[in-house]
């Protein structure tokens, strides 16, 4: 679906893309992560048609953005950072100007459809500008829904919204998936992205440096600590028992959970198994952690 | 090109921001007061200054005539009356960028031309007709005061309709202005300082027929006839409104919509 190769953007001397590559195969719900200022929106505006790149190939929907004459023939819904309205028009209003803007005569299922999916069939009268911030990007990405694109361009739908916002709006992001849509969506909120993301494309000042499937990156980065409960106050005497494992660097126990660093084979998981199965205390769980995205995003950044 | 959404959407505008409310309350309260100024006001205000003036003495000083009442009001509409369009025009296009709402219903399909065009055919049609009817009004009126001169209404509605293509020659500038400024105020300002550049140019090198201004030099004359230089001048004015809006879309189409 997005296909780019070699992006790059300057804006008065200031590089804003450096040889940008992006991979979206059809159904993905790709994101894309990166602090603010980074370059994401400005990826965005590139593979909407809406900013001319300086260098780099860009397919999207199997068509060159530099070729296409206007955003719309790149056949994408694009949901802006921060979605602007009419204030003066209603929300119906909105959706209907905008449904005829590609030339069709207005259709009042499809918008009373749209308003009812993004959950705005209520205020379907009133004006944009009595909006809260969720609902101007609930309304947004019923907007960038108005020609049923194959293909959303969400851009960091959930960043300015509070916990219950974020829920909806990534509720309706996973429903765009469901539907079958391609979703390319752009945040910084990285525990949104583990939510729902399947395909990750990590963002540092203008460049990726790590694009993969969510799960392994995940895998890629899981740490050789096992975290296990037990159902009571775990004792010495356990603890020394295990610390004293050949594959076993550190033990560390705390009321009836204990944090056990390994040598970093899947041997020792087993080792420490077998011990419990065969112990009289009862395993409440047994965990291998996992490094969350945060830390991994973390990790990329240091490293640049 | 289907414009229908665009002119309805243009149309709501100039209703809910009461941009068309403005200008018929400009146009008008000029139509209306100029003749009572002259009637009732003036004389009073001369009186109470120069109290042993004699009547003939100070009727050489009023207006007593429609046709001179007509003039004094067109010459309040490019001076003030301009600066109420310039200034209830100015964000048509300036504010659409610097707002970002062109976004969203380009990426829907709208095309630039469209936005442009749209915004020409519905605030220059408004320009047009609250100029006709503001300058009847004011014939009306200072018929009804001074008594009738002009030879039926026929002169006016030219006038009018010359008054109101100039607005529409100003609403271009604005438009063209406004993709190249964010800013109104800027808009408004440098649309202003051009018509006056150009009307003072105009009569110092005494070339107005070949620029806008011209239309209002002919308005003034208040005559139903057509000749050879005012259709130069028409030519010129919207063979120029062409080149703006042209100049507009081109630069509206190379315009990033998102830049911060």
């Amino acid at each position: 679906m997005i296909k780019v190769e070699g992006l790059s953007k300057t804006f008065k001397g200031f590089k804003a893309l450096d040889n940008v590559s992006i991979n979206v195969e059809k159904g993905d719900i790709y994101g894309f992560i990166g602090h603010n200022g980074a370059g994401k929106s400005t990826t965005i505006s590139t593979l909407t048609g809406l900013a001319k790149p300086d260098s780099g190939k860009c397919i999207v929907n199997g068509m060159d953005v530099t070729k296409a004459k206007s955003p719309d023939e790149l056949s994408m819904g694009y949901l802006p950072e921060d979605p602007r309205f009419y204030k003066w028009m209603t929300a119906e209003e909105t959706l209907i100007y905008l449904y005829e803007a590609a030339g069709r005569k207005s259709d009042p299922g499809r918008i009373s459809e749209i308003l009812a999916w993004v959950g705005l069939r209520e205020a379907a009268g009133r004006k944009v500008g009595g909006f809260s911030r969720g609902m101007k990007q609930r309304l947004g990405i019923g907007a960038a829904l108005i020609n049923d694109p194959e293909l959303l361009f969400l851009d960091e739908p959930s960043s300015a919204l509070d916990p219950e916002g974020r829920g909806d709006v990534l509720r309706l992001i996973q429903d765009l998936s469901d539907m079958g849509k391609t979703v390319f969506f752009s945040t910084h909120i990285l525990s949104d992205v583990e939510r729902i993301c399947n395909k990750i494309g990590i963002l540092v000042k203008g460049r990726i440096v790590r694009e993969a499937g969510l799960e392994v990156i995940q895998k890629e980065n899981i740490l050789p600590i096992y975290d296990i409960e037990i159902d009571r106050i775990i004792s010495r005497s356990v603890l020394e028992e295990i610390s004293s494992m050949g594959c076993v660097k550190k033990a560390e126990m705390s009321g009836n959970r204990l944090q056990v660093l390994t040598e970093g084979n899947g041997e020792c998981g087993k080792k420490l198994f077998r011990y419990f199965s065969d112990s009289e205390l009862n395993v409440t769980s047994f965990n291998l952690r996992k490094n969350d995205l945060e830390n991994i995003f973390l990790e990329e950044v240091k490293k640049k | 090109m289907n414009m229908t959404s665009t002119l309805k959407k243009d149309f709501k505008d100039g209703l809910r921001n009461y941009r068309f409310l403005i200008i018929i309350a400009g146009f008008m309260f000029f139509a209306l007061l100029t003749p009572i100024m002259n009637k009732l006001i003036l004389p009073e205000i001369l009186k109470s200054q120069f109290p042993g003036m004699g009547e003939e003495a100070m009727s050489s000083m009023l207006v007593n005539t429609q046709v001179e009442n007509i003039r004094g009001y067109m010459g309040d509409i490019f001076e003030i009356g301009m600066i109420i369009v310039a200034f209830t025009f100015c964000g048509s296009i300036a504010m659409e960028i610097k707002e970002y709402t062109l976004i969203l219903p380009v990426c829907s399909g709208k095309k630039y031309s469209e936005v442009i065009l749209s915004k020409m055919i519905i605030f220059g049609a408004a320009l047009v007709l609250v100029s006709i009817v503001a300058l009847l009004s004011n014939y009306l009126y200072s018929g009804i005061l001074f008594g009738f001169e002009t030879n039926g209404i026929m002169p006016i509605l030219k006038a009018g309709l010359l008054q109101g293509l100039y607005m529409t020659f100003i609403l271009s500038l604005l438009v063209l202005l406004g993709t190249f400024f964010r800013n109104q105020i800027v808009v408004g300002l440098v649309t202003l300082v051009t018509a006056y550049a150009l009307r003072i140019v105009g009569n110092l090198l005494d070339i107005n027929a070949f620029t806008p201004t011209g239309l209002l030099s002919e308005a003034d004359k208040l005559t139903a006839g057509t000749d050879a230089s005012l259709l130069i001048t028409l030519g010129i004015t919207l063979g120029l409104i062409i080149i703006l809006n042209v100049v507009a879309v081109m630069k509206l189409s190379s315009t990033d919509l998102t830049r911060r």
